[in-house]
């Protein structure tokens, strides 16, 4: 190649990295920490400093199993489900440490399907790639915001509030729809185990260590899910609760308990929950915390009041189903 | 690693670009090589494996095919003892028998790969349903297998290669590498298009060094693939997944609109992603064939169909169509046909039958279900039904003085065609057969005009300022579409531009790319659709 097709797309390339940076200062949000991709995290993040009393940590499976608002509804425990979908242990471990500089839950229930999430190098790397771009050029982030830019005055003005996510699910992932399971018996009792990488049990064990650390009592749950879970994964969590003297609740063995109905509890022809099967495992887990912990009902104390404004929206927004 | 990430675009593909033209030329076929596994590893992992075992069953048998007509040839010109006439026959039939075994072995593997993995669980849980029927004590045990990234368009690049070789329209290639690089390109993995093996084999092992022509111009090519996938194809997605994952909220005028958008969804999904390979293989000097070419200007379903996913028409022509219409069967039948009913229906009637093969292979090459299958033989009756009819319509028309050349004529014929296309696509996304056969029902039992005003079609997820988005989109894209069916190349106008217009403009789409596509927080992630098949 001649020296100017090599100055040439050093220039074009030069253009266009001035030109992204100047968008970005557009495209910028008044109060960049309100919006984004980090919606979840904003939420319990801004939540009053010590209000939280349980959250839950997980993945897909944690954020579409369990409602706070019905723990509220029904105990009137304050908590968040800070579930991510596709998170791994060491993005869990993380988050509850950001968590825990603002928030002293006294009970964390951790769902264990994220056991089995080992570490992808593709997706790490896609996810530094996607980081470091959207930290160089916000316009990669928060592009969405021109259906909320005034021309006027060439400042992009906060979203409406019904264009948010909303705050009255606490983190919970809500969804209606129904795509039933149909291969039947899916848990079959066996010795064998499933072992848990070596990455994922190293975030796992800090997990462990940070709850001992602040006094938090560590709940581990496996939320109802045929497409991910067996008897040997079951075997390997509750080899490792026992080794550490936690709780461990796998209610795939308990659907029938549950009254799981796998025709209508399930939006995903049974590797999520949806809202209907959610109801019947918080329900679950409620009774649950109920009885084995010294949660409090928070329900009559004024600090609380926003709670009861969010359980009005909550049922209104789940009413259609 | 999707073509329309971050990570392919602006790391994996730089990365792969930089290190071919720095390695000598003979290494630069062993980076792409390199690069093309490491691409499916980061999608499909161990399934690598398939791939591996594919191509080097495909190698060695097109080598043993070769050895054997080697051999026949051999014993033909220098045979052992004299020979008679009917010895030379003899040995041909033996060879033929031979070569077709061998063929047949080949394809045998490439086969049941493809059937065991991808199909296995369709046809499995079908036999049950049978097996349950007749109250059979007996089931077969549920298979469901995790597929290999792009195993339904490399199988049908295996199976050409070895049919090439059979039909001498090419020799086998004792270079596994070149062999090995043909089945796994990176560009072509996820979505085709199919390749041959004389097409491309050649210019993917020559090592080109890269050319500024072709850099810049393949990465345009990228620059329109996104444009179309990212502002256009998943946008629509949110709508079309609203209405699809809960088919039985809607009725009417909603399941038009869904369909007629997800057949648009489909269309810049699949061609975006294509100009995503396009462009990828030519910025290395790679020339791979166009899939697809404005199907929607078509004036019937076949027309249609020479027009979009043209490398699996091609193939399923070439492939199906040929070896069953020369099948002494179809001959025969050809032949008694032509003396009961005629020259038409005499070329009619048999053509009909690897018509049938052909489009119950391309509903099945789509997918495990019987919409799929209701897909291809919907396709079939259509196809079939408008060349019985062709010379009545003629004549007909010639009767009425109807100028089949006008323009009235030609715009009519072209919503028809459209109007079988979302009708099609409609039972192709529905979630199984029975779903698209309510849905579509449910546009005629619910037909409201009002859904058009009451606003209803703004709470499918999409909002004002994103249909109007895909609007604008969707008109650019017709516009390139008219050029193009012009044969007007954009890319050389562009070059012919002064830098200033042609920057100014090449910015300005890349801009409209990264503010206008539905990535990130607020969309629903798409994947790419064909590379689900």
């Amino acid at each position: 190649m001649q020296s100017k097709h090599i100055i040439k797309p050093i220039l074009f390339f030069s253009g266009l990295f001035i030109l992204l940076y100047g968008l970005s200062y557009l495209f910028l949000p008044y109060n960049s920490t309100g919006e984004g991709p980090y919606k979840k995290l904003n939420g319990i993040l801004s939540a009053p400093k010590d209000t939280i009393d349980y959250i839950t940590l997980g993945d897909s499976e944690c954020s579409t199993s369990i409602s706070p608002m019905e723990l509220w509804n029904k105990h009137g425990y304050a908590g968040y489900n800070c579930g991510v979908p596709g998170q791994r242990l060491q993005d869990t471990y993380y988050l509850l440490q950001q968590i825990l500089n603002n928030q002293s839950p006294k009970v964390v229930l951790l769902e264990t399907n994220a056991f089995y999430r080992s570490f992808d190098y593709s997706n790490a790397l896609q996810d530094a790639v996607d980081k470091a771009a959207q930290n160089i050029f916000p316009v990669y982030k928060y592009h969405n915001s021109w259906k909320y830019f005034n021309l006027g005055t060439l400042e992009n003005i906060p979203k409406k509030p019904g264009h948010k996510i909303p705050r009255a699910y606490k983190g919970y992932q809500y969804n209606s729809v129904t795509k039933p399971y149909l291969d039947g018996p899916y848990v079959h009792k066996t010795d064998k185990i499933e072992p848990i990488d070596a990455q994922p049990l190293f975030y796992l064990n800090k997990i462990v260590d940070l709850c001992k650390e602040r006094n938090i009592q560590l709940i581990l749950y496996s939320a109802p899910t045929p497409l991910c879970w067996t008897y040997e994964k079951h075997n390997a969590a509750d080899s490792f609760a026992s080794k550490n003297n936690l709780t461990y609740i796998d209610l795939n063995l308990h659907a029938e308990k549950l009254k799981i109905d796998w025709a209508r509890d399930t939006r995903d022809k049974g590797n999520h929950m949806n809202y209907y099967g959610a109801k019947k495992v918080t329900d679950y887990i409620g009774d649950y915390l109920s009885e084995h912990t010294d949660l409090t009902d928070r329900r009559g104390q004024k600090q609380y009041a926003s709670w009861n404004t969010a359980l009005k929206k909550y049922l209104k927004l789940t009413q259609v189903s | 690693m999707t073509y329309n990430s971050i990570l392919y675009i602006f790391l994996f593909l730089p990365v792969v670009l930089l290190s071919y033209q720095l390695v000598p030329k003979h290494h630069r076929p062993k980076v792409l090589l390199l690069a093309s596994y490491v691409f499916f590893y980061s999608i499909s992992g161990k399934l690598l494996v398939y791939l591996l075992f594919s191509t080097l069953a495909i190698h060695y048998i097109g080598l043993w095919l070769s050895y054997s007509r080697k051999e026949y040839s051999d014993r033909k010109e220098h045979p052992v003892n004299e020979q008679t006439a009917d010895d030379k026959k003899a040995l041909k039939a033996a060879y033929t028998r031979k070569n077709r075994g061998i063929l047949w072995f080949g394809i045998g593997i490439q086969l049941s790969m493809l059937l065991i993995l991808k199909y296995s669980d369709f046809f499995g849980g079908n036999i049950n349903q049978l097996l349950k029927l007749v109250s059979s004590p007996v089931l077969l045990p549920a298979f469901k297998f995790a597929l290999p990234i792009g195993i339904s368009f490399y199988t049908l690049q295996a199976i050409s290669y070895l049919v090439d070789i059979y039909y001498q329209k090419i020799e086998a290639d004792d270079n596994l590498g070149k062999l090995a690089l043909y089945m796994a390109f990176f560009p072509l993995l996820m979505e085709g298009p199919i390749c041959r093996y004389s097409q491309t084999a050649g210019t993917l092992y020559e090592g080109k060094p890269l050319e500024y022509k072709n850099v810049t111009f393949g990465m345009q090519r990228v620059l329109w693939g996104l444009f179309k996938k990212l502002i256009i194809a998943d946008r629509l997605n949110m709508l079309v997944v609203t209405v699809f994952d809960k088919p039985d909220h809607y009725s009417g005028i909603t399941i038009i609109v869904a369909a007629i958008l997800y057949t648009f969804q489909l269309y810049a999904d699949f061609s975006g992603c294509i100009d995503i390979t396009i462009g990828t293989g030519e910025m290395f000097g790679v020339t791979i064939p166009e899939n697809f070419k404005q199907p929607f200007f078509s004036k019937s379903a076949s027309e249609f169909w020479r027009r979009w996913h043209i490398t699996l028409g091609a193939w399923l022509k070439d492939y199906i169509f040929y070896p069953i219409s020369l099948t002494k069967f179809v001959k025969n039948l050809g032949k008694s046909s032509r003396a009961k009913y005629g020259k038409h229906m005499g070329q009619i009637i048999p053509s009909s039958i690897a018509l049938f093969g052909v489009w119950i292979c391309n509903g099945l090459w789509h997918g495990t279900g019987w919409n799929y299958i209701f897909f291809g033989i919907y396709y079939f009756v259509l196809i079939l039904l408008g060349n019985i009819f062709e010379p009545l319509i003629q004549t007909v028309a010639e009767s009425l003085k109807i100028n089949r050349n006008s323009g009235i004529y030609s715009a009519l014929q072209t919503v028809k065609t459209l109007l079988i296309i979302f009708t099609g696509e409609l039972f192709f996304r529905a979630d199984d057969l029975g779903t698209g056969m309510r849905m579509f029902g449910s546009i005629f039992t619910g037909f409201h005009f009002n859904t058009l005003t009451n606003g209803s079609l703004l709470k499918l997820g999409l909002s004002l300022g994103d249909f109007i988005v895909v609007l604008f989109s969707l008109i650019i894209v017709l516009t390139v579409g008219i050029l193009h069916e012009r044969e007007i190349s954009i890319r050389e106008k562009i070059a012919g531009w002064n830098i200033a217009l042609r920057w100014g403009f090449l910015y300005t789409v890349i801009v409209l790319v990264i503010i206008f596509g539905a990535y990130g927080g607020g969309y629903i992630p798409a994947k790419l659709i064909y590379a689900g098949f």
